[in-house]
């Protein structure tokens, strides 16, 4: 059964999807400290059976935020380049893995430091299969995933400026879902994420002892719309981190911290697909960190990023 | 124009979907920018201490007296001056101590900044160079003098 709309509610319909692209995207990133890696990882949540992915970012730290909420603008130069790669492979219909890391570049003050940043792997199980025929169940993804520290990070860096900290330093683990629906030209995507930090003994000029990171959690809401070959999309992704804790009781002063990063952008096929139904996706994204949310003990960051995504058919 | 139709179960699915994106954009809001001063111009101060030294600790009698000779900027580092002496008699601490160290800390994010370098100038006369704050906002300069330690707290 068909129902048809008048001009009015045509008129509200697109508004409010309009609206809901203000939401979302498919890749986020992390607090400022030391870029990106802790949003949604490369997870396949498509019909795809592999995904390769090269990844240039640009982005600028513009304010510091202190744990009142105080922002204070910066006026020089802060910015990191990044180049990541990021390789995920459905295998046994329905699990899946991926690896992902990315070389950083840092410039402030007329100096630069390149080096590697952290990497990332991830097991993933599709726990909801797709149902096309139905108007309301999406596809689910749940997912652990490891960070490794290969990565400098601001506790070891030695450089002038600290532009050798291009990591967490940490070990972690996480665990979440990602889901997404489509609904004729219109995509829904969301993630939940929740992360443990492990601890990790110091012996640095600046600090000596054990520091004992907490969780976190990362909320991704996003939405798409798609033309005949063009799709945009925007995201919303919040990320919360607890506390850092320090041993010897020397150091009880630290602050838990949020952020929340917008983006919008858009993607489209490069090409054409070849005989096996494998393609490029070109996807070019504005994210800015000072749009949304309560920002606190955090930097924050604007900048763009550019991707090319070869997807390889089932 | 091709005319936009809809099912009657698409349309509940979208809007509620939209919806529920809708409420956690409202719930999120927009941001809302408390700068420290108007136009975020990058305010210096140091806190005060209500005493003659810039950093003490009464526990080992130890007065750190600091005078800024370059103040660290954004893209640039500072330098300072500082003496050691003792709080109760206000006498220089002539004996170089082992070690004497200058950390800077950002007790909120819970890290620190660059290594700073420490010279001698003259007995119980010290500089502090290559100081640098990575961030903006409350900062501690840690001073460890043998086994005596006092810190000074600063907000950029």
């Amino acid at each position: 059964m068909q129902l048809k709309f008048s001009n009015r509610s045509k008129t509200a319909l697109i508004v409010l999807g309009v609206a809901v692209l203000l939401l979302a995207n498919d890749s986020a990133f992390a607090a400022a400290c030391c870029g990106g890696g802790n949003g949604i990882p490369g997870i396949i949540i498509g019909d795809e059976k592999a995904n390769l992915t090269v990844e240039l970012s640009s982005l600028q730290i513009q304010t510091d935020v202190s744990q009142n909420s105080i922002w204070r603008d910066r006026k020089d130069l802060d910015a990191t380049s990044s180049f990541r790669v990021q390789y995920t492979q459905v295998f046994s219909d329905r699990f899946q893995w991926g690896i992902s890391t990315s070389v950083l570049k840092r410039d402030r003050a007329d100096q630069s430091s390149t080096g590697l940043a952290d990497t990332s792997l991830h097991l993933g199980y599709e726990v909801l299969p797709d149902w096309s025929y139905s108007n309301w169940r999406p596809r689910a993804v749940s997912y652990i995933g490891l960070t490794a520290p290969t990565g400098r990070s601001i506790y070891e860096a030695e450089e002038a400026l600290l532009l050798d900290a291009r990591g967490k330093g940490f070990w972690s683990v996480r665990a979440g879902t990602a889901f997404s629906k489509v609904l004729r030209r219109l995509s829904f995507l969301s993630n939940i994420e929740v992360a443990r930090t492990f601890s990790k003994k110091l012996d640095t000029a600046s600090y000596q002892g054990l520091i004992e990171p907490q969780n976190s959690m990362s909320v991704v809401v996003g939405a798409g719309y798609a033309f005949s070959k063009f799709t945009i999309q925007a995201s919303l992704l919040h990320l919360y981190e607890e506390r850092l804790v320090f041993s010897g009781g020397s150091d009880q002063n630290t602050s838990d911290s949020q952020v929340s990063t917008f983006s919008i952008g858009g993607s489209t096929p490069i090409g054409t697909e070849n005989g096996d139904g494998d393609l490029w996706i070109l996807n070019a994204e504005y994210f800015d960190q000072r749009i949304i949310g309560q920002p606190k003990n955090t930097a924050l960051t604007n900048g763009f990023t550019v991707s090319l995504r070869r997807v390889f058919s089932r | 124009m091709a005319e936009l139709s809809f099912s009657n179960t698409i349309f509940p699915s979208t809007i509620g979907i939209s919806a529920l994106l809708a409420i956690t954009f409202a719930f999120a809001g927009c941001a809302k920018p408390n700068y420290l001063n108007e136009g975020g111009d990058p305010s210096i101060s140091e806190k005060p201490g209500g005493s003659r030294c810039s950093a003490e600790s009464s526990s080992s009698s130890l007065c750190i007296k600091l005078t800024w000779e370059t103040f660290p900027t954004e893209s640039q580092f500072g330098s300072f001056v500082f003496t050691l002496s003792d709080l109760a008699t206000d006498r220089l601490d002539l004996t170089p101590p082992n070690p004497l160290t200058v950390v800077l800390w950002m007790p909120s994010m819970g890290h620190g900044s660059s290594p700073v370098s420490v010279e001698t100038i003259a007995p119980g006369v010290y500089r502090a160079k290559k100081v640098f704050f990575n961030m903006k906002g409350d900062w501690e300069i840690r001073f460890t003098a043998g086994d005596r330690q006092a810190v000074y707290a600063i907000e950029i």
